[in-house]
C-alpha cells in the first residue's frame, strides 16, 4: 500500500504544534529564526495525495513528537487513522522527521518528512515521501 | 503526458513568474498600505506546491536577475521530473508576477503567475495560469511556494 493510500486512509499527517508561538517577529525575511518550541502546539494538517484531501488534528510537543492525532476522510466525527513519529527543526525553519501513518484497519507505513514553516511560525508546508520516492504535498495551520 | 501536462499547468505547478512587470491579465496586488516587499525577497530557494489536480512540488532557485530554474515532481510519475525555467518579481505592494515554463517528456508548456507574497516574505501563494502549451489556455491551478532558508 502506498504512503498515497495510506496518508489518505489513516490521515496521514503530522501535527506539529506548538506553543502558542512566541510572538515571533513578522518580519523576519533576514536573520529569522525558526526554533523547536515553535513546533509545540495544534496543527490542522492536509494531504493531497491524487484522491481526496485528508486533514487531521495533530499535537506536537516541544520535542516535536506527534503525542495525539486524528484523522478524517470525508466524514468529519468519524475517524479514519492516526499518525505518529517525530519532527525536528532548525533554525532555518526546514523541519525534517518521520511520520508513521495507520488506518483503523492496522495498516500503517512511514514517511520522511520535508517541510518547511513560515517566518511567523503560524504554518508550515512540504512533502510527505514513501518509497519509491510517491509523496502527498501537506499544509499545516497552526489551531492554537 | 496529456493529463501531466494539464496537471502541470492547470495545477499549477510552480510559479515562475517571469515576465516581468506584470501583464496587463495579471491582476495587481492591492496596495494594503501595511506592509512592503523589496525586489530581492523572490531571491531564494522555494519549494512550491501544488494540490490542484494531480499533486506536485517543484525545488526552484531564483537568482538575483530574477530568473527561476529547477525540477518539478508530480504525484503519479514521483520518478520522473520535469524542467522548470522563467522568470518572477515581486512588487513594493507584495503583488508577485512573471512566467512560468515547464518542459515535459520534451513538450514545453507556458504559465503567468499571479501571486501574493505574505508579509513575513517567507511564503507566496497564488495561481498559476497557463498561456499555452497545455491542453485549456486561461485555465488555472493554485500554488502555496515555501521559501527554503540557507543561510
Amino acid at each position: 500500500m502506498s504512503i498515497r493510500t495510506i496518508l489518505l486512509v489513516a490521515g496521514a499527517f503530522t501535527a506539529l504544534a506548538a506553543a502558542p508561538v512566541a510572538a515571533q517577529s513578522i518580519e523576519p525575511q533576514k536573520g529569522y529564526q525558526c526554533k523547536a518550541k515553535y513546533l509545540a502546539a495544534d496543527w490542522m494538517v492536509i494531504f493531497y495525495d491524487g484522491d481526496d484531501p485528508t486533514y487531521c488534528e495533530a499535537t506536537l510537543d516541544k520535542s516535536g513528537k506527534i503525542t495525539s492525532s486524528s484523522c478524517f476522510e470525508n466524514k468529519i466525527g468519524k475517524v479514519a487513522g492516526s499518525l505518529s513519529g517525530k519532527l525536528s527543526i532548525t533554525k532555518h525553519c526546514a523541519i525534517t522527521g518521520t511520520v508513521t501513518a495507520k488506518a483503523k484497519s492496522g495498516e500503517s507505513e512511514k514517511g520522511s518528512a520535508e517541510f518547511y514553516m513560515d517566518a511567523a511560525a503560524t504554518s508550515f508546508a512540504g512533502i510527505v515521501k514513501a518509497k519509491g520516492d510517491e509523496f502527498a504535498v501537506v499544509q499545516a495551520i497552526r489551531m492554537k | 503526458m496529456y493529463a501531466k501536462l494539464t496537471a502541470a499547468i492547470v495545477a499549477g505547478l510552480f510559479v515562475c513568474a517571469g515576465a516581468v512587470s506584470a501583464s496587463a491579465d495579471v491582476a495587481p496586488a492591492k496596495d494594503n498600505g501595511k506592509f512592503k516587499c523589496p525586489g530581492k525577497a523572490v531571491k531564494s530557494d522555494w519549494m512550491l506546491l501544488s494540490a490542484s489536480g494531480d499533486p506536485s512540488y517543484c525545488r526552484l532557485k531564483v537568482n538575483s536577475k530574477n530568473k527561476i530554474s529547477g525540477n518539478c515532481f508530480f504525484s503519479d510519475e514521483p520518478n520522473s521530473k520535469s524542467k522548470a525555467s522563467g522568470t518572477i518579481e515581486v512588487n513594493n505592494n507584495c503583488a508577485v508576477s512573471g512566467k512560468l515554463t515547464l518542459k515535459i517528456d520534451g513538450v514545453t508548456s507556458t504559465g503567468t503567475i499571479q501571486a501574493n507574497m505574505t508579509k513575513s516574505q517567507t511564503t507566496i501563494l497564488g495561481i498559476l495560469v497557463s498561456t499555452g502549451g497545455g491542453p485549456d489556455k486561461n485555465a488555472f491551478g493554485t500554488f502555496t511556494a515555501v521559501r527554503i532558508e540557507k543561510n
